[in-house]
């Protein structure tokens, strides 16, 4: 059984990341996380910094609004974005946590609660989404919104947005969606520091769902944390608590296979300090560096930066077109969906590791500016 | 089109692929079985006997059983009929197309040291279930699966290994006098009704609490069909098919048995 789990171990690596159209995978590249989860005493892959359970509203599948925050308050949450005509990976999970949930005893079962948004509101419709999450466990919450509703709240949980781009205007009713694949499960302390990948099998949940409805958190987790986005607006006061704040770490598609742009949004607490070097696993070098504008007779140009100093209570952001980190020789080039591990080095709040999503770059922009305004710029 | 049916994570849909390996394996057979038979017969002088009719049955179960639907549903997606096809390539098929190799082709091949050591019942027992249990453990069928080779390396060795635990039952040479059909009926009954190796897979298909295969839990889903009712389907056909096999082989060696006693 131990070959078996290795290949277990290899499919969740796989699927660790996967940014999903339904059948389309990403990379494996997840091998820290899945040491993690060998000695976690979990089998989901553990997510660093926990994200902190979001606090929204959407409708659910009996037309009525849902909290999800005040709603699933001191239970254990799994949260699954997908959609009912998903061939794949949507009715797979949910149908492995029913299977799984189905042989719990009662308490434990009381203690989880499944949410499941839509990321297809145009064909999930209230009645869809009841029958079709009924169909699994009738226990099962179905929730839609619009898709700009559903993509803030990706987000603010740090995962890609929606992606529509296969939706053919010929045939509307036959598409594909893009979403991120993995279910997220939230403890009771509204933090959540696992997610489930495709790949989990009944038998990973098994192992952990019990574990999860009785408190227990994965091994060498901080018991809570700050997430790395934050969309909440931060009041003056709150700010010298986190030295560095980072309210988005963003990479658009490269559109190269050796190098590519980072983009950030963050801000800095009580203190003056100094970004001077960057590094990433993903990349042989990263550099940073300011687009310097042309005029009628010269073509703007990249000027290298050797640190950047960031004042008291300073929000800094690294844009398109303007300050900038550039990520080289790539080990494997990263596609929409995927993740890139950022170390940013300051003198004197030491090392900030981000994670940085991988997104469309038409989305770059818009979701910059949302972390912008989440900072009260 | 593909060369042979392997495991693949895409929605099953009722399109039609064709396999061009399989088709060239069921050609080859044929016509293997055809030289081999003209080869002998012209080597003892002969004239070539016609195929056994039931070796055209077992060529079309062969290929049922390989081909689309049922070799890429039982590949990628459903563990019951991937069982299916074990049964109707292992059990089913083999012991029909023994029966197409002509009485003179096998005395060619029953005169061999290796073949008499292969077909007699202790070995072809023990490597028949030691077969069945290697390419039904999770972590074999899995890492084979996803390959068209893998995936035809276990078709081939159920068939080959089948063919071998049918052989002292279907193929009345070498002659051996020690295993007179009484034994052959317990042979049957031993290594295919009551197998330890075959009950006990059925027993771990139908009651385990999670899916066995990683493959076929993971699969994109046929509606209405949950991986564990597939699972618990493939250790019930296992069990029943098994069964009812060797019931019909006990059967014809029991009334074959009465016609020459009477």
């Amino acid at each position: 059984m131990q070959l078996h789990h290795r290949l277990l171990a290899g499919l969740t690596l796989g699927g660790a990341l996967l940014f999903s159209a339904c059948g389309r995978g990403a990379g494996d590249k997840a091998g820290e996380s899945a040491d993690a989860a060998s000695t976690s005493g979990f089998r989901g892959v553990i997510t660093s910094p926990p994200r902190e359970k979001p606090d929204f509203t959407l409708t659910d599948f009996n037309g009525e609004p849902f909290n999800f925050r005040l709603a699933t308050n001191g239970k254990v949450t799994l949260l699954f974005f997908g959609y009912t005509h998903c061939p794949d990976v949507c009715p797979l999970h949910v149908a492995n946590v029913a299977a799984v949930l189905k042989e719990l005893p009662f308490e434990a079962r009381d203690a989880i609660r499944f949410v499941f948004v839509s990321t297809d509101p145009e064909r999930d419709t209230p009645a869809r989404l009841k029958e079709w999450l009924g169909g699994f466990d009738p226990s099962f919450i179905g929730l839609r919104g619009s898709v700009e509703e559903v993509n803030r709240i990706l987000y603010t949980l740090r995962m890609p947005p929606i992606d529509l781009s296969q939706k053919p205007a010929a045939a509307p009713q036959e598409y594909l969606v893009g979403h991120a694949a993995q279910v997220l499960a939230f403890s009771t302390d509204g933090y959540s520091r696992l997610e489930y990948p495709f790949g989990i099998r009944q038998d990973d949940w098994a192992h952990d769902l019990p574990k999860l409805a009785r408190g227990e958190l994965p091994n060498g987790s901080p018991p809570s944390g700050p997430g790395g986005v934050d969309l909440k607006p931060m009041a003056e006061s709150e700010a010298p608590a986190v030295a560095i704040r980072v309210a988005a770490a963003l990479m658009p598609q490269p559109a190269t296979t050796t190098e590519g742009a980072l983009y950030l949004v963050l801000r800095n607490g009580a203190s003056e300090d100094t970004l001077y070097a960057v590094e990433s696993p993903a990349a042989g070098r990263a550099s940073m560096h300011e687009t310097m504008p042309g005029d009628h007779q010269a073509m703007g140009h990249m000027m290298p930066l050797a640190d950047v100093v960031l004042r008291s209570g300073e929000t800094l952001q690294f844009l398109p077109g303007a300050r900038h980190i550039m990520l080289h020789d790539f080990k494997v080039r990263p596609s929409v969906g995927d993740a890139v591990p950022v170390r940013l080095r300051f003198r004197r709040a030491g090392d900030v590791i981000v994670v940085a999503n991988v997104v469309a770059y038409a989305d770059v922009e818009r979701m910059l500016t949302a972390a912008a305004s989440s900072l009260g710029q | 089109m593909q060369f042979w049916c392997k495991a693949e994570a895409t929605a099953w849909t009722w399109g039609w692929t064709a396999y061009v390996g399989v088709w060239g394996f069921i050609v080859l057979l044929v016509l293997a079985v055809v030289a081999w038979n003209r080869s002998a017969a012209r080597r003892a002088g002969e004239a070539p006997a016609p195929l056994h009719p039931l070796f055209a049955v077992g060529v079309l179960i062969l290929w049922l059983a390989l081909d689309w639907p049922i070799g890429p549903l039982g590949a990628s997606h459903l563990a019951s009929v991937h069982m299916l096809q074990f049964l109707l390539i292992g059990l089913v098929a083999p012991p029909l197309l023994l029966r197409g190799i002509s009485p003179a082709a096998q005395a060619t091949i029953a005169s061999s040291a290796i073949m008499q050591q292969v077909t007699s019942p202790l070995f072809a027992l023990a490597i028949f279930n030691v077969t069945v249990l290697v390419t039904h453990l999770p972590f074999v069928a899995d890492a084979l699966m996803p390959s068209q080779l893998g995936s035809m390396a276990i078709d081939l060795a159920w068939l080959v290994t089948g063919c071998f635990f049918w052989w002292p039952i279907v193929v009345p040479v070498p002659v051996r006098a020690k295993f007179p059909p009484p034994l052959r009926m317990l042979y049957l009954i031993g290594g295919l009704m009551f197998s330890p190796i075959m009950f006990g897979l059925a027993g771990f298909l139908a009651y385990s609490e999670t899916p066995m295969y990683g493959w076929y839990e993971l699969a994109p889903p046929l509606p209405g069909i949950s991986s564990r009712d597939d699972h618990q389907a493939a250790g019930a056909l296992m069990s029943i098919g098994g069964a009812l096999v060797a019931f019909i082989g006990l059967s014809v060696i029991f009334f074959n048995w009465s016609k020459t006693e009477g």
